[in-house]
């Protein structure tokens, strides 16, 4: 992938990594793409069983392979295929949002959200606005552009 | 390959093996993992299987807590002879599957970034007296980290930072911080990374260098090993002396200029095998113990440089064996009498409250566990000296 320096509003193509859970949020995705709902192509997304099943190590490894942004795509906790599976999200989202302020790295270059059942339109606008986001943030300080 | 693994063999002297197998009988691993056996490490490494043993899975088993080494009558150093075949058999894409999702990894290779600007002082409280530049750095080390991910074994070692800075004030030093610190790279040099290892280094002498400090003063033992005997051979000589803690307490204290309030407890120490068999500091820790009055200090069976290891290293492994030998470590405390476990490690604090609160070893043993620099701080006398 291209990875330009210029004016970080319009040029800029950050690289996302997601982590998307095999229930509700991964049917937000699939009917993204069924219903030909349009998002930047700069999310590159990881099924997982669950959210729950993270850790901060997954995604401090997104960013130390040079992640911009991760975002973490769950459940809406009441959905949860396995119940507690959102509530352990949430505290290793507040965990690893804890280690991201120590190691300096942005804390808005994580996000946690809640995808409803099949609700693709809500899948795209999301992503939509956290990779803009992200292009506002600009390259993340671990980028071997940065060195 | 061949030609480098044969340096290893000479530089380590795994030669003169005489193959007695008195590291395996002293082997915390082998103890409870039969299959596991540094005498057949060695065999194998001297006598050809050199491709093999890189790929060996039990090459990652070794707790490097030097206790084959201290037995061993050849002068084999075997925790030298199994980090430079890590160095070896290290793959930058082929890393090993590491405990905490490989979490204490990653934030090691994200400190190698140049351009990283830390958040890492905010356990620094207004009583706490520290300067930009001084003659004397305390360096850290990741123990803001450690908090947060070990918060659920209620793992508190930011209070050895502060508590480390309380002490150091009340002998009139004002010691340096760096905003910047890195981890010191132990855990990668161990496992075989040397090249981010080196990166690190790199960096905190550049930042050391910035504060003038002449001493640089630890808390944590391996920061001091690393620092210490490791630094100058990738960034050679040091323009600064390293010391631990423990020292520079022992020191004050038989100078008289450190006094404690009377503490009637009865506790044991765990040497770290940083600072005891690879450091040799076994009695300044136990002379700054003894100086709090009433305080009764009692030896667990194994020792000074017969102790037991707090059972994992390098944020590489964790399984049963490691567990079992925890659980001996804990039981062991418990025998002695000991209400309370002092250590001068952050990890092994990490690694022994974690197995105490795994299961029902909690309920079983009656057993705190402390750092050595809390409980000096928190004995502290309220008059100056």
């Amino acid at each position: 992938m291209t990875r330009s320096k210029g004016n970080p509003a319009t040029d800029f193509q950050p690289r996302i990594a997601g982590f998307v859970c095999n229930w509700s949020a991964y049917s937000a995705v699939e009917m993204a793409g069924a219903s030909k709902e349009e998002y930047p192509p700069n999310i590159h997304l990881v099924k997982v069983a669950c959210l729950g099943r993270l850790h901060p190590g997954l995604i401090l490894k997104a960013f130390e392979l040079g992640a911009d942004g991760v975002v973490l795509l769950g459940c809406p906790p009441d959905d949860c295929h396995y119940e507690f599976g959102m509530a352990q999200a949430k505290e290793v989202f507040a965990q690893t949002i804890k280690l991201l302020n120590l190691l300096g790295i942005d804390r808005q270059r994580l996000a946690l959200l809640e995808m409803p059942l099949g609700r693709g339109d809500h899948f795209s606008r999301k992503v939509t606005s956290f990779t803009r986001k992200i292009r506002q943030l600009g390259l993340s300080p671990l980028s071997p552009a940065k060195g | 390959m061949v030609s480098e693994i044969s340096d290893i063999i000479r530089d380590t002297r795994a030669y003169a093996c005489l193959d007695c197998g008195r590291c395996t009988v002293a082997c915390p691993i082998s103890h409870y993992d039969p299959t596991y056996s540094p005498r057949k490490v060695v065999y194998n490494a001297v006598h050809g299987q050199d491709t093999e043993i890189l790929r060996h899975e039990q090459l990652r088993s070794c707790l490097t807590c030097a206790m084959c080494q201290e037995r061993c009558q050849s002068g084999v150093q075997y925790t030298e002879l199994i980090r430079r075949l890590r160095t070896e058999a290290h793959l930058p894409a082929e890393e090993g599957q590491c405990s905490h999702g490989g979490a204490l990894q990653s934030m090691m290779h994200i400190m190698t970034a140049p351009s990283l600007k830390q958040n890492r002082l905010r356990w620094v409280t207004r009583n706490l007296k520290t300067a930009t530049a001084s003659d004397t750095l305390y360096f850290v080390g990741c123990q803001p980290y450690f908090d947060v991910l070990f918060a659920d074994l209620g793992v508190k070692t930011v209070a050895t930072a502060q508590s480390a800075v309380k002490l150091l004030n009340r002998l009139g030093i004002v010691p340096a911080l760096l905003p910047n610190e890195r981890c010191c790279g132990h855990d990668l040099l161990w496992t075989g990374d040397t090249e981010n290892f080196a990166r690190l280094a790199e960096h905190n002498i550049r930042e050391i260098a910035k504060t003038k400090a002449k001493r640089v003063v630890t808390t944590c033992p391996e920061c001091f090993l690393t620092l210490k005997e490791v630094y100058p051979h990738f960034v050679g000589e040091l323009n600064f002396e390293v010391v631990h803690l423990s020292q520079l307490l022992a020191d004050a204290v038989a100078k008289g200029q450190l006094k404690f309030a009377p503490l009637s407890d009865k506790v044991t120490y765990h040497d770290p095998c940083r600072l005891g068999r690879l450091g040799g500091i076994y009695d300044a820790p136990r002379a700054v113990i003894s100086a709090i009055p009433k305080i009764e200090l009692v030896e667990m069976s194994q020792n000074r440089k017969n102790a037991l290891c707090c059972g994992t290293q390098a944020w590489m492994n964790c399984g049963t064996v490691n567990k079992q030998i925890q659980t001996e470590r804990l039981r062991e405390a418990a025998a002695t009498g000991a209400g309370m476990l002092l250590t001068f490690c952050p990890k092994c604090q990490i690694h022994l409250k974690c197995a105490l609160n795994d299961g029902r070893l909690n309920e079983e043993l009656d057993l705190q566990i402390q750092d050595v620099t809390v409980l000096a701080a928190n004995s502290l006398s309220r008059q100056e000296v």
